[in-house]
């Protein structure tokens, strides 16, 4: 047996396996060891599935025995967001009012993971129904681990959100993929503070069956992982039309990520650059654009000019459909019930009251305001003419240039406690991830380097409607010409 | 309707339930009575992660009832989330359509007894999501709910304020029941809730063209009550307004045994439904396609055919009525006359002869081997004589029984006897054995007459036709 390599990337572990280097079983066990190691500092997993992932790996190994050819993630561990439907174990979404749901399907991504042959291996903590930045959301407390789920760079501060836990994961260790959502940028912001690659694909690339609802116009399940080409191997499992969802459909997926071509002309959007991005910050992305342009990208500066109004739009749409998204939760069919309530509407009351942390109770309550008879013309359906706006920037500039290139987020990742208790400070984090979902493109974040206090640095991309694989192409070249994706934090005591 | 110094104006929703086989979003079974809650999957009960799919023969079927009522068809529609609490609809919000609906204004139109017509415009049709079933308990403090219905297309439709009184209000009621009945799209049975009405309700001073404030009366689910409603609430408000009060805008229930109305909730108290358009569901196109198709699934309404029916074939307004009250009927009789037969006839067959056979073997319409040519083929052979109205039934029953060709059995039951020289060699001989019985009826004794008749048609075994036997009878007598 020969183990692959700590910062080795999901697909080089699938082809040692594929190779007869390492059985899938060995991969799950050492995978394992190395999770729980890091889950004491980082508090990353709400459950995992250790005797399941096993048993799954011996399988798997019987196939490969047999002669079967393997399949395309085979043997590849991965992680499920709290809030992604999987038959084993709990589908909370980080939530009190759902502990103990158990959800009767995997989702349509997890189904894809599997039949690739990935092997399901636990579930990453997220802030409460994927509502927040820091992963300090979650009613659930990480076992072995944290209180709150931590940064791998600095155990001190905050993996990001609302997928921390995956991110976190995914940051500590090689290896494996973890699926995490992307509401305003809960995949993109946690990858850019954990070092890794992390992608939100276009809306409706992949399937939604399965994820628990926060934003349902907004919300994509997409994957974290160590390099570009292992994001668009899972992302490959994952997309597709489902006939569970009909917002879903087909993009193009080429065979190999080899033979996509490589975007050349790189957009600079202006605004995108703006007070409150740090100086070390922007300062990495013109050097990972600078790099690009010395390949031989072409480099030009773009506009979309309804950026500015991205956050404040983002806020009344996601607010507006999480208020009713969350209306089902009343603690009568599932999720934990108030005890001996008066009436029915105590019922609901105290279901709800107990259930729902302070962050999602404000977003409901901002939620049913917006479309509250007499504010609905002023707020909900601004925003959506807004939200028009800012799409058809998009759809305007992507005439000019193939992929965007600005920051990830404004700031590197902060202390945990810091910010928790300024819901304004902490929604102001979204400002270079929302327009994306408003907009529906695709968008990856990359790693590009640490800054001087040692904490990764998160360069996003961003590219047209269903333009998945150039934008991904775009990152697996400055991958090629870099090493920053393989840097992995120091292995704990 | 007057009511003192004032007119009732009123309006009409109606909710039909489609009768597809499965449930507007979810793949589960509509079927009306089973277990409670045994209908329902993650999706009806609004698991987390679980998402609508259109049932597109719902919306087919829609199309259909829009296009029966003349309605304008959207090219594109969407649909919206109407969100409100309660205890029945498990998402805390309820699919339907806000802004866009399938379709758009309509007519319904009737004829009230004075013999005047009637056209009630529709404001506009749309489609939604049942939700799931509430029973209150009158003795215990206990609520039951029944999620099967969670889920079952509805179609909504909007009247504009045109009825004036009780019977317009019966009159809209039964004609959409007849019409979706007739184009296939729903079963509308008010005591099974697969049609529900509400009624809003306002008066005005005889004369005047401005609406008074309005009340909603809710869930009537019978004819009676609909019309109970509209007149217990009309007499209330006269009685507010006649003692210089004013009427609040409210939802109200029907009592039936008290026969009034009682208030549910005020407009303070009135949900804020906060509508907006559902994310999950894409807004939908309409095939073209789909108007010419479900066109000719509504064909010749039973209105219409019951105006051909007293024009082109002569019948009474209640045979017209009756030729019309299911479309396999209608098109059974229309298919008998196209064949040849005559159209009172075969009113007056499809109305007795027919039923009755039904009846004692629990047959339905469609269920018959008689094809509408083989009724003709009988008809016709009474028609002109070639058999007696009574060999005709036996006739018909042999052929209902056996399924066999009706041509074969009307010739081997043997074609009536009509034949001149026959029944006169018939008749001489019978006057040839009853010399006496002649003797005593040319002595004065008539009532003989009808017994050498009898004979006559006993020798003949009942296939002589006795209108030309009876002619020639006299002929031969008087000689």
């Amino acid at each position: 047996m020969t183990l692959p390599e700590r910062d080795a990337s999901a697909l080089e572990v699938r082809n040692m396996v594929a190779a007869g280097d390492v059985t899938c079983a060995e991969v799950v066990a050492a995978y394992l060891d190395e999770a729980t190691r890091w889950q004491s500092r980082l508090g990353c997993l709400v459950e995992t599935f250790g005797d399941d992932a096993r048993t799954v790996a011996r399988a798997a190994d019987a196939r490969l025995a047999r002669g079967e050819p393997a399949r395309p993630l085979e043997g590849v561990p991965f992680t499920a967001k709290a809030n992604i439907a999987t038959k084993l174990g709990e589908t909370s979404a980080g939530s009190a009012m759902l502990r103990g749901f158990v959800a009767p399907e995997d989702a349509t991504a997890v189904r894809g993971m599997l039949d690739a042959g990935a092997i399901l291996v636990g579930k990453t903590n997220c802030d409460e129904f994927a509502m927040g930045s820091s992963c300090e959301n979650s009613a659930l407390v990480p076992p072995g681990g944290p209180r709150t789920t931590r940064n791998p760079w600095d155990v001190a501060r905050v993996p990001g959100g609302s997928s921390g836990g995956g991110a976190a994961l995914a940051g500590a260790t090689g290896w494996a993929i973890h699926l995490g959502s992307d509401t305003g940028g809960s995949i993109r912001q946690p990858a850019a503070f954990c070092g890794v690659t992390g992608h939100k694909p276009t809306y409706g690339a992949v399937s939604r069956s399965g994820l628990v609802a926060f934003g349902s116009s907004l919300d994509q399940v997409g994957p974290f992982g160590r390099t570009a080409g292992d994001v668009y191997a899972a992302l490959q499992a994952i997309a597709g039309r489902d006939g569970l969802d009909s917002t879903s459909k087909d993009i193009e997926l080429p065979g190999d990520l080899g033979s996509v071509p490589t975007p050349r002309r790189i957009g600079v959007p202006r605004e995108y650059f703006v007070d409150g991005v740090t100086p070390e910050i922007e300062r990495r992305t013109r050097h990972v654009i600078a790099t690009l342009a010395a390949d031989g990208c072409e480099v030009v500066d773009v506009s979309l000019p309804h950026t500015r109004y991205a956050n404040a739009c983002y806020q009344v749409v996601s607010t507006a459909e999480a208020s009713s998204n969350l209306a089902r939760y009343d603690g009568v069919r599932f999720g934990p019930r108030s005890e001996s309530p008066g009436d029915l509407e105590a019922l609901y009351q105290g279901s709800r009251g107990d259930g729902f942390g302070a962050e999602v109770k404000r977003r409901i309550l901002l939620g049913t305001f917006v479309l509250s008879a007499g504010y609905a013309d002023e707020y909900y359906e601004r925003a959506l003419a807004v939200r028009r706006r800012i799409r058809s920037d998009f759809v305007r500039v992507f005439e000019a240039v193939d992929v965007l290139i600005c920051p990830t987020s404004p700031i590197a990742p902060f202390r945990v406690g810091e910010r928790v208790t300024d819901p304004l400070a902490l929604y102001a984090c979204d400002v270079l991830t929302v327009a994306a979902n408003l907009a529906g493109v695709p968008a990856t974040s990359i790693p590009a380097g640490l800054d001087s206090d040692g904490l990764p640095i998160g360069v996003q991309l961003i590219g047209a409607d269903g333009a998945d694989a150039s934008v991904l192409a775009l990152a697996d070249r400055y991958q090629s010409l870099c090493d920053d994706h393989r840097r992995l934090p120091e292995v704990p005591a | 309707m007057r009511v003192g110094d004032y007119e009732a104006v009123i309006g009409l929703e109606v909710h039909v339930q489609l009768s597809t086989e499965s449930k507007l979003f979810c793949g589960c079974s509509t079927t009306f009575g089973a277990s409670p809650n045994t209908q329902v999957c993650a999706t009806c009960l609004g698991y987390p992660g679980s998402l609508p799919v259109l049932n597109r023969a719902a919306l087919r079927m829609a199309v259909r009832a829009g296009l029966a009522f003349g309605s304008t068809i959207a090219r594109e529609t969407k649909f919206d989330r109407k969100n409100y609490f309660y205890a029945d609809l498990p998402k805390g919000y309820q699919i339907s359509q806000f802004d866009v609906p399938y379709a758009d204004g309509g007519v319904v139109s009737f004829v009230r007894s004075d013999g005047s017509d009637r056209a009630i415009r529709l404001t506009r049709i749309h489609l939604e999501e049942d939700a799931g079933k509430s029973s209150h308990d009158d003795v215990s403090p206990v609520s039951r709910i029944d999620l099967n219905r969670c889920g079952t297309p509805l179609l909504e439709m909007v009247s504009e304020p045109e009825l004036r009184d009780a019977e317009d209000a019966d009159g809209f009621l039964r004609t959409v029941r007849e019409t979706v009945r007739w184009i296939a799209v729903a079963d509308a049975n008010m005591e099974e809730g697969s049609l529900r009405c509400d009624v809003n309700l306002s008066l005005r001073p005889v004369g005047s063209t401005e609406l008074g404030t309005r009340t909603e009366v809710k869930n009537l689910n019978s004819f009676a009550f609909v019309r109970g409603a509209i007149e217990a609430e009309a007499v209330r408000q006269e009685s507010v307004l006649a003692q210089g009060g004013s009427i609040v805008q409210e939802t109200r229930l029907y009592d039936p045994e008290r026969r009034q109305t009682v208030s549910m909730r005020s407009k303070e108290d009135a949900h804020d439904y906060r509508y907006f358009p559902e994310p999950d569901l894409p807004p939908v196109d309409i095939p073209v396609s789909w108007i010419a198709e479900q066109s000719s699934h509504v064909g010749v309404l039973p209105s219409e055919r019951r105006r051909l029916m007293i024009a082109n074939h002569h019948l009474s307004d209640r045979d017209a009525a009756q030729m019309t009250s299911t479309r396999e009927l209608a098109e059974y009789f229309e298919a008998t006359v196209e064949a040849g037969a005559r159209a009172d006839q075969a009113s007056n067959w499809l109305q007795n002869e027919l039923p009755q056979w039904m009846n004692e073997h629990d047959y339905s319409l469609t269920e018959l081997s008689l094809a509408p040519a083989g009724l003709a083929a009988i008809l016709a052979a009474v028609d002109s004589d070639r058999m007696s109205t009574a060999t005709a039934r036996e006739v018909l029953r042999e052929v209902l029984a056996s399924g066999s060709d009706p041509d074969g059995v009307i010739a081997s039951k043997g074609d009536q006897l009509s034949d001149e020289g026959a029944i006169r060699s018939l008749i001489d001989q019978v006057l040839a054995d009853n010399v006496d019985a002649v003797a005593r009826l040319q002595g004065g004794e008539s009532k003989v007459r009808g017994f050498l008749m009898g004979q006559v048609m006993k020798r003949s075994r009942g296939k002589i036709n006795p209108k030309v036997a009876n002619a020639l009878l006299d002929e031969r007598l008087a000689e």
